[in-house]
């Protein structure tokens, strides 16, 4: 009897194979016979349930997502537009956590940004998806695939005070793909470092309802929000979205007293129209006031647009002009450098601010958040 | 001897070269006519060559003007005055040359003679005098150039803003321009993943088991490379390829997080630079040193400005370029 329950090391090492096998091989089995579909194997390792205010369920397992205004419904197993997102089981879960496919260290200067912090590097973060489908996007192979199939990295809300120290940085930008669609994990990272001082700033296209909106005006100092053109055919086209919503964004962060900037990228024969440039121009004067900075940035080719040529000049300096003639007190050309287009004025005296090349500073004349001149206050987050 | 032979180390030479060219004290001539020069000795037969040169090297400088004047933004009003100053100042130059020549012509005649006084071993005194005139007003009419230039220089430093001067200080000529000129790293793009990122990146994914094997593989085939381009002994070899197993090392063991934070400057260790490429640092580090001393003993940053845009022969560039604004507005 005693001889009987002795396992031999042939024995132990043929059932560990046999066993072991049998777990290896039960995922690769079923998803040969269709019950698991293709990527659910790498699902099944990272997936986070969303908060339950930011989606509905309709009826048995349908979900209909609330974050941005396309209100995906999404029925068993079905994946959002933005791509990170999937239903499991009536629950909406994201994909688009702990995970981005960028990391890397940059000015702040390329979000853009011209009135918060200038000459500060920042910590910038993307996770990959995106709501949007614009025709020129410039990071489409992040920002059009699922996160969970770009080469990313593992990056735990637990990290990230010690890798900011270790570089000085007290800013984590969020720039390059869309922030709206891995809001989870921006709200994750800002609540577990909101004690350490660590500031945010986000760059987004602005396409997303009010109440998750609110959620990251709560947590983000400053916003830059790309208006991709004044009229909603064009919006539609270009983009896939329409404007109505993004108008709302950028009034409800006005609102909220975040510092706000505005970008226009202009795209030869989409959005140069200078009627449609002029009348966007004195909307924003009209609801956020003079002291928002709006850039126009030059386009370059790229994604789907590559047809086009890059934005003349002339049709940049045109819109900066009509910004000036409306009223606007700090227009910007962006993507093109050197340019006067570049620099900061004092909208009071003329004296020069802040004069760049293109992401780089060369030179500040703000004292203290004041025209070095005239002593007028020039809004902005300096420090 | 050992410190005589170290005076007229190669990196002296280069590092003086450097002091110069930042001064802007070698006329262009100098600098893109060098090899002509000293090819105009060889042979009847290399006079094609040598014109075909001199036009390569010419061209070879408008180019790089081009690629400057394309990086710069330069807005019609600017063109427009670039022009009335280069015009303005061929015409100063006519008059200035039209006076000079009959002095010059009898230098050169004065020289001569006294070349060949020289050759026949003969320094007749008179000679003596007349050669020594004629340098002198040679090095006048240098000097007389200098003269008219000056007027022109402040205007003209007046023309550029503070960032295309930037722009301009930190240009090197080129026949193809760098990416910071083609293309700008622009708002809201993802930084390129350059080549040697992608590398090293490669490198890290190799399978732990099979990493110690692939690193002696690719040390060798790094030793190999840089030993054939580069001039090295052995023992710079076995110290590069020390340096590369380390710094591979470092990067395969590297943390997911640390790497993306640093892969920037990781790609920069990656390189090899030999001792030129060192010298060079040293030297572009000299450079920023200069030009902040510069600006304060030069306070119009002549010398690039000048070289590039105080020149008649830019005329008709420029109002090839205006017209194409002008046609495109
Ligand atoms: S966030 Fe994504 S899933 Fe949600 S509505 Fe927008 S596109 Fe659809």
């Amino acid at each position: 009897m005693e001889k009987n329950r002795i396992i031999t090391r042939r024995d132990f090492l043929k059932s560990m194979a046999r066993y072991g096998s049998m777990v290896i091989s039960l995922p690769l089995a079923l998803k040969y016979l269709g019950l698991l579909e293709e990527d659910a194997y790498a699902e099944l390792v990272r997936k986070y349930p969303i908060p339950g205010k930011y989606y509905k369920r309709i009826s048995g397992r349908m979900v209909r997502c609330l974050i941005c205004p396309f209100y995906c419904l999404l029925g068993e197993s079905g994946i959002g537009q933005c791509r990170t997102k999937k239903n499991y089981n009536g629950v909406l879960y994201t994909h688009a956590m702990d995970n981005p496919c960028i990391i890397s260290v940059d000015p702040v200067e390329k979000l853009p940004t011209a009135h918060y912090l200038p000459g500060h590097k920042s910590l910038t973060v993307a996770v990959g998806g995106c709501n949007l489908h614009c025709l020129y996007c410039q990071n489409w192979q992040q920002s059009q695939e699922r996160p969970e199939r770009l080469d990313t990295v593992r990056f735990p809300k637990e990290r990230v005070p010690g890798a900011l120290s270790k570089k000085d940085l007290k800013i984590i930008t969020y720039n390059y793909t869309e922030p709206v669609v891995f809001m989870e994990y921006i709200l994750e990272l800002a609540h577990y470092s909101r004690l350490k001082g660590i500031r945010h700033a986000i760059a987004t296209a602005g396409y997303i309802n009010k109440e998750p909106l609110k959620d990251l005006i709560g947590i983000a100092e400053s916003f830059t929000i790309t208006l991709k053109a004044f009229d909603d055919t064009t919006y539609r086209r270009m983009t896939a979205a329409t404007l109505k919503p993004v108008l709302d964004t950028i009034l409800t962060i006005k609102e909220s007293g975040r510092w706000l900037e505005v970008v226009n990228l202009i795209v030869p024969t989409y959005n140069d129209d200078m009627k449609q440039i002029r009348e966007m121009c004195k909307w924003l004067l009209k609801n956020v006031g003079p002291d928002v900075p709006l850039h126009f940035a030059r386009f370059v080719p790229e994604y789907r647009l590559k047809n086009l040529p890059q934005t003349p000049l002339s049709t940049l300096e045109k819109a900066y002009n009509i910004g000036r003639e409306v009223g606007l007190h700090y227009v910007y050309t962006t993507n093109v450098s050197p340019h006067p287009g570049n620099d900061t004025y004092c909208p009071y005296c003329g004296t020069t601010l802040i004069k760049r090349v293109g992401l780089r500073i060369i030179e500040n004349n703000l004292r203290n958040g004041r025209c070095s001149k005239c002593g007028r206050v020039i809004p902005g987050v300096w420090a | 001897m050992d410190s005589k032979k170290g005076w007229f180390s190669p990196r002296l030479m280069i590092l003086a070269m450097g002091f110069l060219l930042v001064g802007g004290m070698l006329p262009v001539p100098f600098i893109y006519g060098y090899e002509t020069r000293s090819l105009q000795n060889v042979d009847n037969s290399a006079q094609e060559i040598v014109s075909m040169m001199k036009e390569i090297n010419k061209l070879k400088h408008r180019i790089s003007f081009w690629n400057l004047f394309n990086g710069l933004n330069l807005s019609q009003d600017q063109i427009e005055e670039l022009i009335a100053i280069n015009t303005e100042y061929r015409e100063k130059l006519r008059e200035s040359t039209a006076k000079a020549i009959k002095a010059l012509s009898e230098s050169r005649v004065s020289l001569e003679k006294w070349e060949q006084a020289i050759r026949d071993g003969n320094l007749p005194e008179e000679r003596m005098r007349q050669a020594g005139r004629a340098s002198h007003i040679t090095k006048e009419f240098y000097q007389q150039l200098k003269d008219i230039k000056e007027p022109f220089l402040s205007r003209l430093n007046n023309v550029f803003t503070d960032a295309q001067k930037e722009v301009i200080r930190g240009f090197k000529p080129c026949v193809v321009p760098p990416t910071d000129l083609r293309d700008p790293i622009r708002v809201g793009q993802a930084s390129s993943n350059e080549y040697a990122v992608r590398m090293l990146k490669r490198i890290r994914s190799i399978p732990s088991q099979k990493f110690p094997s692939a690193l002696d593989r690719i040390v060798d085939i790094h030793a190999d490379k840089i030993s054939r381009r580069y001039r090295l002994t052995d023992n710079e070899i076995e110290q590069e390829r020390q340096r590369m197993r380390d710094f591979l090392k470092k990067v395969y063991y590297m943390d997911d997080v640390d790497f993306e934070m640093n892969k920037e400057e990781l790609a920069d260790e990656f390189k090899y630079k030999d001792k030129v490429e060192l010298l060079r640092e040293d030297l572009r580090n000299i450079q920023q040193e200069l030009h902040r001393t510069q600006k304060v003993r030069d306070p119009v940053g002549t010398s690039k400005i000048v070289r590039y845009f105080l020149d008649p022969e830019i005329i008709p560039l420029l109002q090839y370029r205006l017209n194409l604004l002008r046609s495109s507005n």
